[in-house]
């Protein structure tokens, strides 16, 4: 369940990153055909690996190895449906298509919803292909079809956090916030509310699109109901989990708040176990919720997008710095810009699954055997534990050894209440080490991120930014030489760069095409009175401050004319220009005082 | 001019220390209708240096000059400086000297980077001289001519691979090679992705040897436009079968003319120019060239 959500982020992650540009790169037909080719290999290749995995559990291979490979080809094929609808979005340009859709372009949740839908279709062949196999090894037959929509309904629902957010996310760019949630730390605090919202309240929807029902009242449930009393363990209802038809082994625990927290039990794990298991499994599913994991797993993600906050701008600067990288994202075609979101996409994506496949997957591991631990505390006794998984493991196509990134195996699960119910302390052990470990990660997270937000405002990142866009107005001038605004921005980070020699030869040039433009004059006359020499030039500083001031007299031109008149040594005249300047109120107030003061002071001195 | 591909028959143009000395309408007459540009490049034609940089006095030369050129035919205007800076100032200098000229649309920027700047962030710097200028670039690779200030070890070539990147940039149309012919068939592999890109010979003698490029730059045809006009027409496969013997001919009198020229070209063009009527001062040489130039001269206007 949790690998196949981080398959959905990454999904999403590769939806949304690619951008179409302005031309199709093939006519719709052959896009479409293609499209539908490379679908039709995916199906291909899906009924032939499941075939195979057929074929060795009719010459006699054990069948928990055939389940073992079983398990591990529907991961791998969902990797795989990853890279072909990578394929259809960056090869395929597929996008190009679903603009016409109103909102596509805007919204997040409909660009992210039709990304979904067609990762889901790839799934729907995955889940195809692999139902006779499922049907074979488990001894089930619910039906193709009622397998089929089980899964996905089950998946579906998965992605009602991230449906429930982006929506509300999309819905908050009409209603007017205050200006902190405008911020990117405003985004990943109104992130984290909505998620915790999420948390608190959505399990009563979850239940619904489930189509969960409430355990017939039986022996079985009043005993449930008496354990959880005993533990003063508060909760919502005991459900009946429709996963897969319901003969899915599985439970699970949904929600915090305690009048809308549910434990989801299937119908076939409630049939195959009996009464003191199930309080075994009720026990764990408790372990979840004293040992305060979902919150826990909502500061890993918030923690995730702190992190990619950080770091989102430093990835990015570090690629543009690279100009062939730069020309891909500047062009106007769709290959360059495709190549472009293809390579930024990589970095992007290697961080998400590092982060989300080894420490979230790590921590979720852990926290799986602190309640599995807790549920030993709890019953005094490894065994009602142990028998159930013991038989989940057989009935689910003895699944003993099946390697889990977000759990350990069953038998490892067991080895460790085992080991646990002969020594003691291993318990308070491991709680130790999750809360070393969690301590350790964020402190490390946090000196990393720290870093990063150092790193954005430093000198050096400051100037890869002024680099970057003196790159893109070097290409916007090449393509359209007559828009002054454009030497003036340029001529502007040139002078930052303390390029004064070529920004002098641009601003010429700008002066050339457009000798009245009050911005280019005035550019030029900051370069002439506060260059270094040998480029300080204070008269004609100041006969073009007058021009660009004549024109249009607004603060920052006025503040040039003071800065001329000053470096003229007509203190007087600059401190009436900068007195000009400040009556209108200008931005950088404090500024514009630093500079009255300069030349007040300099009136002072220069005055006998 | 943005559609003008750049090939064929370019005179390096004489230019005298004195560009009145010249009778340019004559000169003009007998050589312009025979090419199909011209390269302004004052520096090879200064006796003091053989740098490709430009002397102060060649900015207020090369005005002069263009306005007596034709102004239907592409002028490459050498715009190196002793660095980059320099180079940022010629090119503004010259832009607004010429910009009001009717042959401006005509110019094309001619530059031997490696003179002044490695071969490291010469995209870079094509980058800031595109914004600077909306003229178009050609490019020049002398390795001879960048020698002279380039430290032990250190690039006198323009390197493949940045030629490569160099032709992403569509104001750089073409280059000028001078030196061996394999490195230019590697250049013609870097720049195939821009068939607008002229790849032109700045080497007479290797262009007469292996005819490959799509042009020439030459100095002896401020001689003998016409006998190169002649050449020229002949070059492709189909029409030199036509006429091998005459081809053959052609090649060796225009190469007996290299001969006498190429050992001393600042005085042997003069020289000859004199002779031809189009130069007012003469210049020495020695007997031996005034006599071997003099029987090229001969089958030039026979």
């Amino acid at each position: 369940m949790y690998g196949q959500i981080l398959t959905f982020i990454v999904a999403l992650v590769l939806f949304s990153l690619q951008e179409p540009g302005n031309e199709t790169l093939r006519p719709p037909v052959k896009t479409l055909s293609l499209t539908a080719a490379v679908f039709a290999l995916f199906v291909l290749l899906c009924g032939v690996l499941f075939g195979r995995l057929r074929a060795a559990l009719r010459k006699g291979v054990p069948p928990e190895l055939v389940a073992a490979r079983f398990h591990r080809l529907q991961g791998h094929l969902a990797v795989l449906a990853l890279v072909f609808l990578a394929v259809d979005v960056f090869v395929l340009n597929i996008k190009d298509f679903f603009q016409w859709v109103p909102g596509f372009s805007r919204s997040t949740t409909i660009s992210g919803f039709v990304g979904l839908v067609i990762y889901f279709l790839h799934l729907a062949a995955v889940w195809f292909w692999a139902y006779p196999l499922h049907r074979r090894l488990t001894g089930t037959s619910p039906g193709r079809a009622v397998f089929m929509k089980g899964h996905l309904s089950f998946y579906t629902a998965l992605l009602l956090p991230w449906f429930f957010i982006a929506l509300v996310l999309d819905g908050l760019q009409w209603v007017h916030l205050p200006p902190f949630f405008g911020s990117e730390l405003g985004q990943i605090v109104l992130f984290g509310l909505v998620f915790s919202l999420f948390l608190c309240f959505a399990p009563p929807l979850i239940i619904r699109f489930w189509r969960c029902r409430p355990i017939p009242d039986s022996p079985v449930r009043r005993r449930l109901e008496d354990f959880c009393r005993s533990r003063r363990f508060q909760l919502g209802d005991f459900l009946l989990w429709p996963l897969h038809g319901g003969d899915h082994l599985s439970a699970a625990i949904l929600g915090i708040v305690p009048r809308f927290r549910y434990i989801l039990v299937t119908r076939g794990l409630l049939d195959l176990l009996n009464a003191e298991e199930l309080e075994g499994v009720v026990a764990h599913e408790m372990g979840h919720v004293k040992r305060f994991h979902a919150l826990f797993y909502l500061t890993l993600f918030l923690a995730y997008a702190v992190a990619s906050y950080a770091f989102h701008d430093i990835v990015l600067l570090a690629f543009l710095k690279q100009k062939w990288i730069l020309e891909w994202a500047l062009s106007k075609d769709n290959l360059s810009r495709n190549l472009f979101s293809l390579t930024y996409s990589v970095p992007v994506l290697a961080l998400l699954v590092l982060y989300f496949r080894y420490l979230f997957g790590y921590f979720m591991r852990t926290c799986e055997r602190q309640a599995d631990l807790f549920a030993l505390k709890t019953l005094g006794s490894p065994y009602p534990l142990v028998s159930s998984l013991k038989k989940i493991a057989f009935h689910s196509g003895r699944i003993e050894d099946v390697p889990s990134w977000h759990h350990y195996s069953i038998r490892e699960r067991i080895h460790m209440l085992l080991a646990a119910a002969e020594n003691p302390d291993l318990i308070s052990g491991h709680d130790r080490k999750l809360l070393r470990s969690a301590a350790l990660f964020f402190l490390g997270l946090g000196v990393l991120i720290h870093g990063a937000v150092q790193f954005r405002h430093s000198e050096k990142a400051q100037a890869w930014r002024q680099d970057i866009q003196l790159h893109i107005l070097e290409a916007q001038l090449q393509l359209d030489e007559k828009r002054p605004e454009l030497y003036m921005a340029y001529s502007g980070l040139l002078m930052q760069r303390q390029r004064y020699h070529y920004a002098r030869l641009i601003l010429e040039k700008g002066l050339r095409l457009a000798p009245h433009h009050p911005g280019i004059l005035n550019n030029l006359a900051w370069l002439y009175a506060t260059a270094p020499p040998p480029y300080r030039n204070p008269q004609r500083a100041l006969e073009l401050a007058q021009k660009a001031a004549a024109q249009q007299p607004d603060p920052y031109v006025l503040d040039t004319l003071a800065e001329a008149y000053y470096v003229n040594g007509r203190y007087e005249e600059a401190l009436t220009a900068i007195r000009q300047a400040i009556a209108q109120k200008p931005e950088r107030l404090s500024y514009y005082l630093g500079q009255e003061k300069k030349f007040l002071d300099a009136l002072e001195k220069g005055m006998p | 001019m943005a559609e003008c591909r750049l090939r064929g028959l370019w005179c390096r143009l004489y230019i005298p220390q004195d560009p009145d000395a010249m009778d340019w309408a004559a000169f003009l007459g007998a050589t312009a209708p025979y090419v199909d540009g011209w390269v302004i490049d004052p520096p090879f034609w200064n006796p003091a240096f053989r740098g490709p940089h430009l002397q102060a006095h060649d900015l207020d030369h090369i005005p002069q000059v263009v306005a007596r050129l034709p102004d239907y035919q592409p002028v490459a205007v050498r715009i190196t400086g002793r660095d980059p800076a320099e180079t940022f100032e010629n090119v503004q200098s010259l832009e607004e000297q010429l910009e009001k000229d009717a042959r401006f649309a005509s110019l094309l920027w001619l530059d031997t980077p490696l003179f002044y700047h490695g071969n490291r962030g010469l995209p870079s710097v094509y980058q800031q001289l595109s914004a600077l200028s909306h003229r178009p670039f050609l490019l020049e690779n002398d390795p001879e001519r960048v020698r002279p200030v380039k430290g032990w070890g250190r690039h006198v070539d323009l390197r493949t691979s940045v030629l490569k990147t160099l032709a992403l940039n569509p104001r750089i149309r073409g280059l000028i090679h001078h030196g061996s012919l394999k490195r230019i068939f590697h250049y013609a592999k870097a720049v195939v992705k821009r068939p607008d890109f002229a790849l032109m010979d700045g080497e007479e003698r290797t262009f007469l040897e292996y005819p490959s490029t799509t042009g020439v730059v030459s100095m002896t045809v401020n001689l003998a436009p016409r006998l190169w006009r002649k050449l020229m027409d002949r070059k492709s496969v189909s029409r030199r079968a036509q006429d091998t013997q005459g081809y053959m001919a052609l090649m060796k009198v225009l190469q007996e003319g290299l001969n006498a020229v190429a050992p001393d070209p600042l005085h042997t063009v003069p020289w000859a120019l004199h002779r031809l009527g189009f130069l007012l001062s003469r210049h020495s040489i020695s007997e031996e060239s005034a006599k071997r130039l003099a029987r090229f001269l001969e089958n030039v206007t026979d």
